[in-house]
């Protein structure tokens, strides 16, 4: 349709006999082959009207709408980038301008200026401008925080090249569409202007012949037809064809809006045995249940059961099928999810039997769910307690009584459920957040205001708030520091008793879920490989993937420094390998285990699937790791010469060999980082809240060459403290110097220099990552910064690869980083720490996203990478556990103070600060099921004091 | 309860409010400035916007006496403050049409716009929000997609266009509506009069809805669609609701950015408005301007500028006092 409009535009003078605009007939004729539309009252050719029109639309549209989308990038840059004083007068000028209703702007000044055609485009940009502006300047603050930029400042890019590669990139859908969409409204403003007879009087165009079609009463006459509707119907082609493109671009731009909603999903189907009800003891059996995405099968026959009275833990890594597997029971699988199952029973109740609405009526009341990052799943527009009394109203009748209703009553209940918010409900949640440790006064605030904690405790509260007879944990403790995740799970305890349900516990955190757990199930890419009661699973793990997932795990508690990740990852659900789905990482792999899907049998009281399952036990033996034994066990050929060639490599840079306090004293008379009494103040986010003091008089050095882990909970300040190391925040107060230079006299372009001696490790390696950049442009982006030739990066880019396992080279340099799976995302960004040889590495929570397995590869590869560069290592976790396995020394932050700062193996046995005492004591119970049976038994003894 | 009611008041004057009338009372000064200035900085004689040349001649004393009618003759300050001080008191000056006080005539015009576009905000919100919403629940289903082409085929009509069309149809070939103005030439009273003004609004008003209904659907629908994707949404299907409640949850956060689209989008309506009351003669604010524009009637083109200036920056106000309370986050942010 544009193409019409365009053709039009561009042929008009070979489409046309007559001049638009000199009278060439008698007025008003009718349509005949001299003119194919007739004429009009002063006898003009309404045919070449039409065709030169769209000249004038076009031209006015392309224009104008360059014009503004040049002028409104150029502002929302200005302002997005320089924020402060310069954001806030042209974000002013951009509201002033947007409010002013535009077509009489544009008539007004019209009157003012003249009424010529350019004199209308300028005038028609400068009204336009402000939308583009607006929403540019939004996707540049964005944009501004996204980990690849804060990274690519972090590497010490200049401005020029973050506007550039980092932030223009992201603009383009969105300047697409408004771009379009400035089109559309300037082509609409110039006809509207001429069709009131203010327009360009010297030129036709399809506003204008309409304006003298108003005028010359064709609407009382036949004329209407040859007269009004074909210039009307040009300008709406026009209109829509651009409208549409817009909206394609905005769709496009808009990635929340790419994915799909949630939809009931496809029936399930029934098979012809009937079991009936479930065995003794069994809250909820699940048998032979398989979860299909569209071609990719996440779960695959697997057999669950969650017994009465028992806790089941269910672990596996991400991707497993663990999530899915927990939300099949309600039906509760995202759009094109088709579950097949040959049992879903709960009590007596088949669920498969259920439909749409019998479902419905299950969830909350019967089996309830506190789903997976439960710290985003609140309503931020509804107040905590208002959101627990929803639940709470569901359960209808009176408080006390337990809601245990069969199945089929729904239907019953569903028309006489008595709507929310009456008063019994709001009393019951009440009573409900009280229960689950919310302070009363806290029960009418809103998400937003309260801590990750909290907002965990106010999902559990919803959830158990009719008293349900199973309670599904998918991952209740992820994204909470090690502290606050044990109070969690005391929480759900003391309430399974209280409240007497049944709890499915589901996990990565082997650990974490067995020191918890009576029954366990080991989920290994949507095949449950082994189940059995948590001690034996624990203390005998038939399964290599089980011994192999429990040694992933660090501990305190053992003499030792290895880390032992599974070797390579799990494989993609839609292209599994054939026979045992664990044969390609697994040690013990025979022919057979390629072949044949291993069935599962029972060995020593476990339920396993593996051919070979009382060989698989060898990796139980007890861990035998050298005391400070180096990385080179694990990790992939990272040699010293890594740090030979360096150009940039002071001469204080130490050894590769040894590390720790025993060469301190020898040449680190120099200090990689040094905090002298720095406070830091972030001013409230709006005006009139109070300032968040995220440090307070801190000192703090670390040597050259040490290796200092900086641990807390979550909000205590760590991470201030690598921004301050990067210079990317600036101290309130004190003083903080990085590689001997204080970071507060330097001028920019100094510090952007001293950035790039100093290379920063992001907690999340989704966002840290540019997603249009291939892996070659990742890595060698900051020899890019540098200005290094092309051919000098690129062999340095394949060599840093290399030695991270990244082979072969050649396939992966060409990906883009969003192809990439977690774990490769991190070693792609240890990579390009590589590359830039700092001399300091800061290290923020670099494996807190990804899964136990992954983590220890990562932090394994860190040290390798950190070792072949004789770097001095700043590491930041709330992981006491892990602290101790990388870091001499250990400094524990609390509230933005410094609490405690020791060797790191003293500081793990003897603790002084409470605070330290804390960390440990949670790292410990989370890591109790590597201590052995007697220690669960103890752990479960406590808990049973507590409640 | 009370308490933290007044909190959130509290919080909201101390910080935000505060704010808000800062900017708000420097945007109307920077629209008084800007209006004040347009004549001034337009090419030519300040008397040929007064008494356009075509109208006829002016001698030297008349033009005199004219500078200093108009308070043209002092220095700037003298005049923007002059200019003011005629503001407080209501003077805007006498139409150069038809001699009476622009005041007057903007009065007698006003009650028309804002009925029309009054008419025309409301419905075109209250359906775009219906319709976006319905569209947005099910993302990529028959009902999304047909009801998005419609909407922004029908939005891509200019506004004139429709207007043209609906006259053909419903006036001159049906017959069924009246053609122009707002009242009937005869006096009409009581109820014939109220059923016959309503007659007469609906052509420009449905017109003006057209223009109105595509911005806020397509808001509506992508704030469904992206709400719908978020996790409270899942929690609330986990937790047991109905579909009716599910939907409630997600609209009650979705209206948070509908609502400043709607607000902002009246000021896009008002300038419409001028279209379409000169295509159905509706005599109202946009008219007006329109006539001046034609007859460089000044004055009135000032003054109407500047009204509609006022209404679209009290829009915005309303916008942004409204934000606060549909979005807590935003409302409590001071009250901590």
């Amino acid at each position: 349709m544009l193409a019409m409009v365009i053709g039009a535009a561009v042929f008009a003078d070979l489409l046309t006999a007559h001049p638009p605009d000199r009278s060439v007939g008698l007025p008003y004729e009718a349509p005949s082959a001299e003119h194919l539309l007739g004429t009009d009252d002063l006898g003009r050719d309404l045919w070449s009207q039409l065709m030169f029109g769209a000249r004038v639309s076009l031209w006015v549209g392309l224009v104008a709408a360059v014009a503004a989308t040049v002028l409104g990038t150029a502002a929302a840059l200005l302002a997005g980038w320089h924020r402060g004083w310069i954001d806030a007068v042209v974000m002013r000028v951009v509201d002033l301008t947007l409010s002013l209703p535009f077509l009489v702007l544009v008539l007004v000044l019209a009157a003012y200026f003249g009424r010529g055609l350019n004199v209308l485009i300028v005038l028609i940009t400068g009204v336009l401008w402000a939308r583009p502006a607006r929403l540019l300047r939004g996707q540049v603050l964005k944009v501004r925080e996204f980990g690849h930029t804060e990274a690519a400042n972090a590497m010490g890019a200049g401005s020029a090249r973050i506007m550039v590669v980092h932030i223009g990139w992201r603009l383009v859908p969105l300047l697409s569409s408004q771009f379009v969409r400035a089109a559309a409204v300037a082509v609409v403003v110039q006809s509207g202007v001429a069709f009131l007879g203010l327009g360009d009087p010297g030129r036709i165009s399809w506003g204008s012949t309409l304006y003298f079609a108003n005028n010359g009463s064709a609407i009382l006459t036949d004329a209407w037809l040859w007269w009004i509707v074909p210039p009307g119907v040009a300008l709406t082609i026009l209109i829509v064809g651009l409208a549409f493109v817009g909206f394609a671009f905005e769709e496009m731009a808009d990635p929340q809006l790419s994915g799909h909603g949630w939809r009931p999903p496809t029936r399930r189907r029934l098979s012809e045995a009937e079991p009936a009800g479930c065995p003794r003891g069994v809250r909820l059996d699940i048998r032979n249940l398989s979860v299909d995405f569209g071609g990719a099968t996440v779960v695959r026959e697997a057999d669950v059961q969650v017994g009465r009275n028992r806790i089941l833990g269910l672990v596996g890594e991400s991707g497993a099928g663990k999530s899915t597997m927990g939300l099949s029971v309600t039906g509760l699988v995202p759009h094109p999810g088709r579950i097949v199952a040959d049992a879903v029973i709960l009590d007596d109740t088949d669920l498969r039997r259920l439909g749409r609405h019998g479902l419905q009526h299950i969830r909350g009341r019967d089996v309830a769910i506190v789903p997976q990052a439960a710290m985003s799943v609140l309503n931020a527009t509804m107040t905590a307690l208002a959101q627990v009394a929803e639940s709470a109203a569901l359960g209808g009748g009176d408080a006390g009584a337990p809601q245990r209703v069969a199945a089929p009553s729904w239907r019953t209940r569903s028309r006489l459920a008595p709507q929310p918010m009456d008063g019994d409900a709001v009393s019951r949640a009440s009573d409900l957040l009280s229960e689950v440790g919310l302070p009363p006064d806290r029960h009418r605030a809103f998400p937003h205001e309260l801590s990750g904690g909290q907002r965990q405790r106010v999902v559990i509260a919803m959830a158990v708030a009719n008293q349900p007879k199973l309670l599904i944990a998918d991952e209740p403790t992820s994204g909470l520091d090690v502290v606050t995740q044990q109070a969690i799970l005391d929480l759900l305890e003391v309430l399974r008793r209280r409240l007497d349900f049944d709890l499915w516990l589901i996990s990565h955190d082997l650990p974490l879920v067995a020191s918890r757990a009576d029954d366990l199930a080991v989920l290994y890419a949507g095949r449950v490989v082994e189940a059995g009661p948590a001690h034996l699973v624990v203390s005998r793990p038939q399964h290599p993937y089980t011994a192999m997932l429990l040694q992933a795990f660090p501990s305190l508690h053992e003499d030792s420094r290895a880390l032992n990740p599974v070797p390579g990852e799990a494989p993609d659900p839609a292209a599994l390998p054939d026979g045992c789905s664990f044969a390609p990482r697994c040690p013990h792999r025979q022919d057979d285990c390629e072949r044949f899907v291993p069935p599962a049998r029972l060995v020593e009281g476990v339920t396993v699937a593996c051919h070979h399952a009382p060989i698989a036990r060898a990796p139980a033996e007890p861990r035998r790791s050298p005391p400070r034994a180096t990385a080179s066990r694990w990790t992939p050929p990272v040699s010293e010469t890594a740090a030979s060639g360096t150009a940039n490599s002071s001469a204080a840079k130490p050894g590769t060999a040894a590390r720790g306090p025993a060469r301190a004293d020898k040449d680190s008379t120099r200090e990689a980082l040094r905090l002298h009494e720095v406070r830091v103040v972030y001013p409230g986010r709006r005006r009139g809240r109070p300032d968040v003091t995220a440090l307070d008089r801190v000192s703090l050095s670390v040597d050259v060459g040490e290796s200092v882990a900086i641990i807390g909970r979550s909000a205590a300040g760590k991470s201030t403290i690598a921004r301050l190391a990067l210079g990317l925040t600036r101290p309130t107060a004190g003083s903080v110097e990085v590689l001997g230079r204080a970071t507060g006299e330097l001028s920019r372009p100094e510090l952007r220099r001293l950035r790039r001696r100093v290379q920063m490790v992001f907690q999340d390696p989704y966002e840290s990552l540019h997603p249009g950049m291939t892996v070659a442009g990742l890595v060698a982006e900051p020899l890019a910064i540098e200005g290094m030739s092309r051919s000098g990066r690129i062999e340095r880019t394949a060599d840093a690869l290399e030695r991270l396992g990244l082979v072969p080279v050649e396939g992966f340099l060409n990906r883009h980083a969003a192809t990439l799976s977690g774990g490769q995302r991190q070693r792609v960004a240890l990579a390009r720490t590589l590359v830039a040889e700092p001399d300091l590495i800061v290290a923020d929570e670099p494996a807190s996203m990804l899964d136990a397995s992954l983590r220890a590869a990562v932090v394994g590869h860190l040290l390798a990478v950190r070792e072949a560069l004789g770097a001095t290592l700043v590491f930041i976790t709330h992981d006491i556990s892990v602290a101790r396995l990388v870091a001499d020394r250990i400094v524990v932050v609390s509230d933005g103070r410094v609490v405690e700062d020791g060797p790191a193996d003293g500081l793990v046995v003897a603790p002084d600060h409470p605070e330290t005492r804390a960390l440990i004591d949670a790292a410990n119970r989370s890591r109790a099921p590597t201590l052995g049976l007697a220690a669960i038994e103890n752990a479960a003894i406590n808990t049973n004091d507590r409640s | 309860m009370t308490g933290a009611l007044s909190g959130r008041f509290e919080g909201m004057l101390s910080s935000r409010g505060l704010r808000l009338v800062a900017q708000y009372a420097a945007v109307v000064l920077a629209a008084l400035v800007v209006n004040f200035a347009l004549p001034r900085l337009a090419p030519g004689d300040p008397i040929d916007y007064l008494v356009p040349p075509e109208q006829g001649s002016v001698d030297e004393a008349m033009r005199q006496s004219m500078l200093e009618r108009f308070d043209l003759d002092g220095s700037a300050s003298q005049q923007f403050t002059s200019y003011l001080a005629n503001l407080a008191q209501g003077d805007l000056g006498i139409s150069v049409r038809d001699g009476r006080p622009v005041s007057e005539v903007v009065a007698q015009r006003l009650w028309w716009s804002v009925l029309l576009v009054g008419t025309a905000v409301a419905v075109s919100t209250i359906l775009g929000v219906a319709l976006g919403f319905t569209a947005g629940w099910r993302r990529g289903s028959r009902r999304d997609v047909s009801l998005l082409a419609a909407v922004l085929a029908l939005d891509a009509l200019p506004a004139f266009f429709v207007g043209l069309l609906l006259l053909l149809v419903f006036s001159v070939h049906l017959e069924w509506l009246p053609v122009y103005g707002a009242v009937s030439p005869e006096a009409l009273t009581g109820w014939a009069w109220i059923v016959d003004t309503a007659k007469r609004l609906v052509m420009p008003a449905v017109t003006l809805t057209f223009v109105g209904l595509g911005s806020v659907f397509v808001v509506a629908r992508s704030a469904m669609v992206s709400e719908l994707s978020e996790d409270y949404v899942f929690m609330a299907r986990a937790k047991g609701l109905s579909d009716r409640r599910v939907r409630r949850h997600a609209a009650r956060n979705a209206m948070v950015p509908v609502s400043t689209v709607a607000l902002l989008g009246f000021s896009t309506l008002v300038g419409a408005a001028t279209v379409v009351e000169s295509v159905f003669s509706y005599p109202g604010l946009g008219s007006l301007a329109f006539d001046a524009v034609r007859a460089r009637d000044y004055p009135v083109l000032q003054a109407v500028f500047l009204l509609l200036s006022l209404i679209a920056i009290a829009a915005n106000l309303s916008a942004d006092l409204l934000y606060p309370i549909l979005d807590p986050r935003v409302r409590r942010a001071g009250s901590r």
